[in-house]
Protein backbone atom coordinates (compact mmCIF):
# COMPACT_ATOMS: atom_id res chain seq x y z
CA UNK A 1 0.00 0.00 0.00
CA UNK A 2 2.59 2.44 1.11
CA UNK A 3 4.94 1.41 -1.61
CA UNK A 4 2.46 1.97 -4.38
CA UNK A 5 1.80 5.54 -3.18
CA UNK A 6 5.47 6.38 -3.30
CA UNK A 7 6.07 4.55 -6.50
CA UNK A 8 6.43 5.75 -10.06
CA UNK A 9 2.72 5.64 -10.74
CA UNK A 10 2.16 8.53 -8.25
CA UNK A 11 2.63 12.33 -8.71
CA UNK A 12 5.56 12.04 -11.09
CA UNK A 13 3.66 11.48 -14.24
CA UNK A 14 0.89 13.98 -13.60
CA UNK A 15 1.38 16.83 -16.04
CA UNK A 16 1.34 20.39 -14.60
CA UNK A 17 -1.50 22.62 -15.77
CA UNK A 18 -0.32 24.97 -18.48
CA UNK A 19 -0.32 28.35 -16.78
CA UNK A 20 1.33 30.46 -19.49
CA UNK A 21 -1.97 32.03 -20.72
CA UNK A 22 -2.69 33.00 -17.12
CA UNK A 23 0.68 34.66 -16.84
CA UNK A 24 0.17 36.46 -20.13
CA UNK A 25 -3.14 37.79 -18.92
CA UNK A 26 -1.69 38.90 -15.61
CA UNK A 27 1.07 40.74 -17.45
CA UNK A 28 -1.46 42.51 -19.64
CA UNK A 29 -3.49 43.52 -16.58
CA UNK A 30 -0.32 44.70 -14.87
CA UNK A 31 0.68 46.84 -17.82
CA UNK A 32 -2.83 48.29 -18.01
CA UNK A 33 -2.81 49.29 -14.36
CA UNK A 34 0.71 50.72 -14.57
CA UNK A 35 -0.31 52.87 -17.53
CA UNK A 36 -3.61 53.91 -15.93
CA UNK A 37 -2.11 54.65 -12.54
CA UNK A 38 -2.56 58.23 -11.45
CA UNK A 39 -1.30 59.05 -8.02
CA UNK A 40 -3.63 61.77 -6.83
CA UNK A 41 -5.25 62.44 -3.50
CA UNK A 42 -8.97 62.69 -3.91
CA UNK A 43 -10.73 65.36 -1.85
CA UNK A 44 -12.83 62.69 -0.17
CA UNK A 45 -16.12 64.55 -0.28
CA UNK A 46 -18.87 64.41 -2.84
CA UNK A 47 -19.89 67.74 -4.33
CA UNK A 48 -22.52 68.60 -6.92
CA UNK A 49 -20.59 70.35 -9.64
CA UNK A 50 -22.16 73.18 -11.63
CA UNK A 51 -23.55 72.19 -15.00
CA UNK A 52 -21.61 73.49 -17.98
CA UNK A 53 -21.66 72.81 -21.70
CA UNK A 54 -18.28 74.15 -22.84
CA UNK A 55 -16.16 71.99 -20.53
CA UNK A 56 -13.22 69.99 -21.80
CA UNK A 57 -11.19 67.18 -20.26
CA UNK A 58 -8.79 68.27 -17.57
CA UNK A 59 -5.33 67.01 -16.69
CA UNK A 60 -5.39 63.75 -14.75
CA UNK A 61 -2.39 64.44 -12.55
CA UNK A 62 -3.69 67.39 -10.60
CA UNK A 63 -4.17 68.79 -7.16
CA UNK A 64 -7.83 68.14 -6.42
CA UNK A 65 -9.49 70.54 -4.01
CA UNK A 66 -13.17 70.51 -3.10
CA UNK A 67 -15.33 73.35 -1.84
CA UNK A 68 -18.52 72.06 -0.24
CA UNK A 69 -21.87 73.79 0.12
CA UNK A 70 -21.17 74.47 3.81
CA UNK A 71 -18.00 76.39 2.88
CA UNK A 72 -15.35 73.87 3.80
CA UNK A 73 -12.27 73.23 1.66
CA UNK A 74 -11.21 69.61 1.41
CA UNK A 75 -8.01 67.96 0.26
CA UNK A 76 -7.18 64.29 0.67
CA UNK A 77 -10.10 63.66 3.01
CA UNK A 78 -9.26 66.50 5.40
CA UNK A 79 -10.85 69.88 5.82
CA UNK A 80 -7.97 72.32 5.34
CA UNK A 81 -9.83 75.64 5.29
CA UNK A 82 -9.12 78.56 2.98
CA UNK A 83 -5.94 79.37 4.92
CA UNK A 84 -4.57 75.91 4.19
CA UNK A 85 -4.83 76.21 0.41
CA UNK A 86 -1.80 78.40 -0.21
CA UNK A 87 0.80 76.40 1.80
CA UNK A 88 -0.60 73.11 0.48
CA UNK A 89 -0.48 74.11 -3.19
CA UNK A 90 2.96 75.66 -2.75
CA UNK A 91 4.30 72.50 -1.14
CA UNK A 92 2.83 70.19 -3.79
CA UNK A 93 4.01 72.34 -6.67
CA UNK A 94 7.54 72.22 -5.29
CA UNK A 95 7.45 68.43 -5.68
CA UNK A 96 5.96 68.46 -9.14
CA UNK A 97 4.43 71.00 -11.52
CA UNK A 98 0.72 70.31 -11.97
CA UNK A 99 -2.55 72.19 -12.28
CA UNK A 100 -5.11 72.71 -9.55
CA UNK A 101 -8.65 71.44 -10.10
CA UNK A 102 -11.36 72.94 -7.94
CA UNK A 103 -14.45 70.82 -7.38
CA UNK A 104 -16.93 73.40 -6.22
CA UNK A 105 -20.45 72.67 -5.10
CA UNK A 106 -23.00 74.66 -7.04
CA UNK A 107 -24.59 75.74 -3.75
CA UNK A 108 -21.31 77.03 -2.29
CA UNK A 109 -20.70 80.71 -1.70
CA UNK A 110 -19.25 82.40 -4.77
CA UNK A 111 -16.98 84.54 -2.60
CA UNK A 112 -15.47 81.34 -1.21
CA UNK A 113 -14.79 80.14 -4.75
CA UNK A 114 -13.05 83.41 -5.55
CA UNK A 115 -10.93 83.27 -2.40
CA UNK A 116 -9.78 79.68 -3.02
CA UNK A 117 -8.93 80.49 -6.65
CA UNK A 118 -6.91 83.52 -5.55
CA UNK A 119 -5.06 81.59 -2.84
CA UNK A 120 -4.16 78.77 -5.21
CA UNK A 121 -3.03 81.25 -7.85
CA UNK A 122 -0.82 83.15 -5.39
CA UNK A 123 0.84 79.82 -4.62
CA UNK A 124 1.57 79.46 -8.35
CA UNK A 125 -1.10 77.04 -9.50
CA UNK A 126 -3.07 77.15 -12.73
CA UNK A 127 -6.63 76.82 -11.52
CA UNK A 128 -9.46 74.98 -13.29
CA UNK A 129 -13.03 74.60 -12.16
CA UNK A 130 -14.60 71.14 -12.43
CA UNK A 131 -18.07 70.94 -13.93
CA UNK A 132 -20.46 68.24 -15.00
CA UNK A 133 -22.41 67.69 -18.16
CA UNK A 134 -26.15 68.08 -18.35
CA UNK A 135 -28.22 65.35 -16.77
CA UNK B 1 19.41 15.86 -37.80
CA UNK B 2 15.84 16.81 -37.20
CA UNK B 3 15.41 14.03 -34.74
CA UNK B 4 18.33 15.10 -32.56
CA UNK B 5 17.13 18.70 -32.38
CA UNK B 6 13.76 17.55 -31.13
CA UNK B 7 15.38 15.47 -28.47
CA UNK B 8 17.45 18.38 -27.14
CA UNK B 9 14.41 20.57 -26.75
CA UNK B 10 12.41 18.10 -24.73
CA UNK B 11 15.25 17.43 -22.39
CA UNK B 12 16.04 21.07 -21.60
CA UNK B 13 14.94 21.99 -18.09
CA UNK B 14 12.24 24.66 -17.76
CA UNK B 15 13.17 27.92 -16.06
CA UNK B 16 11.59 28.22 -12.62
CA UNK B 17 8.89 30.85 -13.18
CA UNK B 18 7.00 30.85 -9.90
CA UNK B 19 8.94 33.68 -8.11
CA UNK B 20 8.47 35.88 -11.18
CA UNK B 21 4.76 35.18 -11.24
CA UNK B 22 4.47 35.87 -7.51
CA UNK B 23 6.17 39.20 -7.97
CA UNK B 24 3.98 40.12 -10.92
CA UNK B 25 0.90 39.29 -8.88
CA UNK B 26 2.08 41.48 -6.02
CA UNK B 27 2.74 44.37 -8.43
CA UNK B 28 -0.65 43.83 -10.02
CA UNK B 29 -2.44 43.96 -6.68
CA UNK B 30 -0.49 47.07 -5.71
CA UNK B 31 -1.51 48.89 -8.87
CA UNK B 32 -5.13 47.76 -8.62
CA UNK B 33 -5.34 49.05 -5.06
CA UNK B 34 -3.65 52.39 -5.75
CA UNK B 35 -5.30 53.20 -9.07
CA UNK B 36 -7.66 56.15 -8.94
CA UNK B 37 -9.58 56.99 -12.06
CA UNK B 38 -9.67 60.77 -12.26
CA UNK B 39 -11.97 61.89 -15.02
CA UNK B 40 -12.67 65.54 -14.46
CA UNK B 41 -14.18 67.89 -16.97
CA UNK B 42 -14.18 71.63 -16.56
CA UNK B 43 -12.41 74.77 -17.70
CA UNK B 44 -9.41 76.79 -16.76
CA UNK B 45 -9.57 80.29 -15.35
CA UNK B 46 -7.38 82.94 -16.94
CA UNK B 47 -3.76 82.88 -15.80
CA UNK B 48 -2.95 86.58 -15.67
CA UNK B 49 -2.59 87.95 -12.17
CA UNK B 50 -3.46 91.60 -11.58
CA UNK B 51 -0.15 92.01 -9.75
CA UNK B 52 1.81 90.91 -12.81
CA UNK B 53 -0.04 93.14 -15.24
CA UNK B 54 -0.40 96.57 -13.66
CA UNK B 55 -1.67 98.20 -16.82
CA UNK B 56 -4.22 96.16 -18.71
CA UNK B 57 -4.23 96.70 -22.43
CA UNK B 58 -7.96 96.41 -22.55
CA UNK B 59 -10.72 97.24 -20.15
CA UNK B 60 -12.36 93.95 -19.17
CA UNK B 61 -16.00 93.20 -19.77
CA UNK B 62 -17.41 93.10 -16.25
CA UNK B 63 -20.34 91.03 -15.09
CA UNK B 64 -21.56 91.19 -11.52
CA UNK B 65 -23.19 88.20 -9.85
CA UNK B 66 -25.45 89.48 -7.08
CA UNK B 67 -26.21 87.62 -3.87
CA UNK B 68 -29.88 87.46 -4.83
CA UNK B 69 -29.02 85.57 -8.01
CA UNK B 70 -29.22 88.30 -10.63
CA UNK B 71 -26.50 88.91 -13.20
CA UNK B 72 -25.71 92.56 -13.85
CA UNK B 73 -23.74 94.37 -16.51
CA UNK B 74 -23.12 98.10 -16.12
CA UNK B 75 -25.83 98.36 -13.49
CA UNK B 76 -28.52 96.59 -15.49
CA UNK B 77 -29.83 93.13 -14.71
CA UNK B 78 -29.29 91.03 -17.83
CA UNK B 79 -29.72 87.48 -16.57
CA UNK B 80 -27.62 84.46 -17.54
CA UNK B 81 -28.88 84.56 -21.11
CA UNK B 82 -27.73 88.19 -21.41
CA UNK B 83 -24.12 87.22 -20.71
CA UNK B 84 -23.79 85.33 -23.97
CA UNK B 85 -25.19 88.15 -26.12
CA UNK B 86 -23.03 90.80 -24.46
CA UNK B 87 -19.91 88.69 -24.82
CA UNK B 88 -20.73 87.96 -28.46
CA UNK B 89 -21.12 91.65 -29.20
CA UNK B 90 -18.04 92.85 -27.33
CA UNK B 91 -15.46 90.11 -27.60
CA UNK B 92 -15.91 89.65 -31.32
CA UNK B 93 -13.55 92.57 -31.80
CA UNK B 94 -10.25 91.14 -30.65
CA UNK B 95 -9.23 89.56 -27.40
CA UNK B 96 -11.09 91.19 -24.61
CA UNK B 97 -10.76 89.85 -21.09
CA UNK B 98 -13.91 89.08 -19.16
CA UNK B 99 -14.21 89.61 -15.43
CA UNK B 100 -16.92 87.95 -13.37
CA UNK B 101 -17.33 89.72 -10.07
CA UNK B 102 -18.99 87.65 -7.37
CA UNK B 103 -20.81 89.20 -4.44
CA UNK B 104 -20.52 87.40 -1.10
CA UNK B 105 -23.55 85.17 -0.73
CA UNK B 106 -23.96 84.53 -4.45
CA UNK B 107 -24.04 80.90 -5.50
CA UNK B 108 -20.81 79.53 -6.94
CA UNK B 109 -22.85 77.52 -9.43
CA UNK B 110 -24.25 80.71 -10.93
CA UNK B 111 -20.77 82.22 -11.30
CA UNK B 112 -19.49 79.10 -13.02
CA UNK B 113 -22.52 79.02 -15.29
CA UNK B 114 -21.95 82.66 -16.24
CA UNK B 115 -18.39 81.68 -17.17
CA UNK B 116 -19.74 78.79 -19.21
CA UNK B 117 -22.06 81.12 -21.14
CA UNK B 118 -19.24 83.56 -21.75
CA UNK B 119 -17.03 80.75 -23.06
CA UNK B 120 -19.84 79.50 -25.25
CA UNK B 121 -20.11 82.96 -26.80
CA UNK B 122 -16.41 83.09 -27.64
CA UNK B 123 -14.86 84.52 -24.49
CA UNK B 124 -11.42 83.13 -23.76
CA UNK B 125 -9.74 85.16 -21.03
CA UNK B 126 -12.18 84.83 -18.16
CA UNK B 127 -11.50 85.54 -14.54
CA UNK B 128 -13.33 85.65 -11.24
CA UNK B 129 -12.91 88.38 -8.66
CA UNK B 130 -14.56 89.71 -5.57
CA UNK B 131 -17.24 92.31 -6.05
CA UNK B 132 -16.10 95.81 -5.11
CA UNK B 133 -17.72 97.29 -2.07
Amino acid sequence: MKQSRLGKAGGHEVRGINISPLIDMVFILLIFFIVAAVFVEEPGVEVRRPVATTAHDLEKNSILLAVTADELVYYGGDSIGVEGVRPLVRRLLRIREMPVILQVDHQADGAMLVRVIEEARIAGGAVSVATQGEG
Amino acid sequence: MKNSRFKVRTEAREIELSPLIDMVFILLIFFIVTTVFVDERGFQTAQSRPAEQPQEEKEPLVFLIRANGTVEHQGRAIGLAGVASHVRNQVGRGEQPILIQVEPGAKAGLAVQAMDRARGAGGEIINFSKAPR
